[in-house]
């Protein structure tokens, strides 16, 4: 009897000294998330995206979009550089006996890199004595101005290359002389010379351009564009239709080239994108890295 | 050494340019070189095209008696060329057919000509205002002057209506 009384009192005990123990340990707090395992973060627009795409791997174009975002943000500043340039196209040509051309200066300002508002300011002249023709046409050197704008593909890329789209509106007001004129004599053999000078006109013309750039040296590029153009308005006179149109070029060419070199002044750098310096040694461009710095 | 060959890539793409561009540029004249007025036979009851045997063409007064056409067969069209010099030219039409023998037509064209620069391609020459004409009537029925003005753009502007 005894015996089993000391049993149950210890068994008291040490139960109530173990709770009591428990009671006194210390407990480390923890939110009720930790060891969680999370799911993928769903991003907007990934099922339609994975549509779209025709991706059937959602992994990937989550990856493809945050990449797509991130190039995105390559933003350059809105004043981002000023271009002067010359075109030697014409002055090229003439070199291999074009009887016409002239030369023309560009300003352009660079929107974000993106859209650059242009204008064109050039002298054209035409001394022609066509082979086997019977005449010499003449303008005396006159000017002309083109504006327009040319849109940038690259403009997510360094400055360094660019490949643009644009238009161009032109006009040129100016007088031109046929002298020499030698008809054949023909069925009744007459024979003599005539000359129509003191010829106006004007013409107000358009053009659609691509055009390459790449950078040469410093803040010297080079480019090229190919042009097609299309008369809107040409004035024709009683005794002649104007042939050469300067800043157009020959009346009945519809594409056209130019070939320039550019200096370019850079603005408000220090919002630029930050790329690193390019790799060259195997002869390939640089990767995009994401940006650094991006204008606000 | 990439370096260097991008830049000759964009040189010989600016090259390329340059021959395309002057390939494109050279074009040549589409109409006449010359104004010269094209005339066309028809039949005056059928006002279908008709043919002539054994007809001659010349302009009085033309040098050396030159011939436009000289006892031609199978003449639909004839080329009648304007006198620069002066503002109205004639033109005979002769029948050397038997049944029309010794028949004449005498074909009167007056006009104002000018001088006219083209384009490059087909120079100058003179062009003509038409102002008046008449025509005798032994085997021509009537004629119709479909322009007003003779260019070098190589389009009939003379209807002669034969009789039958």
């Amino acid at each position: 009897m005894m015996r089993s009384l000391f049993f149950s009192i210890l068994s008291v005990l040490i139960l109530s000294s173990s709770a009591a123990f428990a009671q006194e340990r210390h407990i480390s707090p923890v939110t009720p998330t930790t060891n969680k395992i999370l799911p993928p973060e769903k991003k907007k627009g990934g099922f339609f995206h994975s549509f779209v795409t025709g991706d059937t791997v959602p992994s990937d174009s989550a990856l493809r979009a945050d990449s797509l975002q991130r190039a995105k943000r390559v933003i350059y500043p809105l004043m981002s550089g000023i271009t002067i340039g010359v075109n030697v196209f014409d002055p090229i040509l003439q070199a291999f006996k074009q009887s016409y051309g002239g030369v023309d200066f560009s300003a352009e300002i660079s929107l974000w890199n993106r859209l650059f508002p242009t204008v064109e300011i050039g002298m054209g002249r035409a001394n022609s004595s066509p082979e086997d023709m019977n005449f010499t046409y003449k303008t005396s050197l006159t000017p002309y101005a083109k504006i327009g704008a040319n849109y940038n593909f690259l403009y997510s890329k360094i400055p360094d290359y660019k490949a643009m789209f644009g238009f161009r509106l032109g006009y040129s007001k100016f007088t031109y002389d046929i002298t020499n004129i030698t008809p054949t004599a023909g069925y009744w053999n007459e024979t003599g010379t005539f000359d129509i000078t003191n010829q106006h006109s004007h013409a107000l013309w358009g053009e659609l351009l691509f055009a390459v750039r790449a950078k040469i040296i410093g803040n010297v590029s080079m480019g090229w564009s190919v042009r097609y153009r299309m008369m809107f308005k040409c004035k024709d006179n009683y005794n002649s239709s104007p042939w050469y149109i300067p800043g157009y070029g020959a009346r009945g060419s519809r594409v056209y080239g130019t070939f320039s070199i550019f200096y370019t002044l850079p603005l408000s750098k220090s919002h630029w994108p930050k790329f690193p310096p390019p790799d060259n040694s195997d002869g390939s461009n640089p990767p995009l890295p994401p940006p650094e710095k991006t204008a606000k | 050494m990439g370096k260097i060959l991008n830049y000759i890539a964009f040189f010989a793409a600016a090259a390329i340019l340059i021959v395309a561009v002057q390939a494109c540029n050279t074009g040549d004249c589409l109409d006449n070189k010359s104004s010269v007025p094209l005339a066309g036979f028809y039949s005056s009851s059928a006002k279908s095209s008709q043919s002539l045997d054994s007809l001659t063409v010349f302009g009085i007064g033309a040098p050396g008696d030159s011939l436009i056409l000289d006892n031609e067969s199978s003449v639909s069209k004839v080329y009648l060329p304007l006198r620069s010099s002066a503002t109205t030219s004639k033109f005979v039409l002769q029948y050397n057919k038997s049944s029309f023998n010794g028949v004449n037509d005498t074909l009167t064209v007056n006009y104002t000509p000018y001088p006219y620069f083209v384009s490059a391609e087909c120079g100058a020459m003179y062009n003509f205002d038409l102002k008046d004409f008449s025509c005798t009537t032994h085997r021509v029925d009537s004629v119709v002057f479909t322009a007003t003005k003779f260019t070098n753009v190589d389009v009939e502007s003379i209807k002669i209506f034969m009789k039958e």
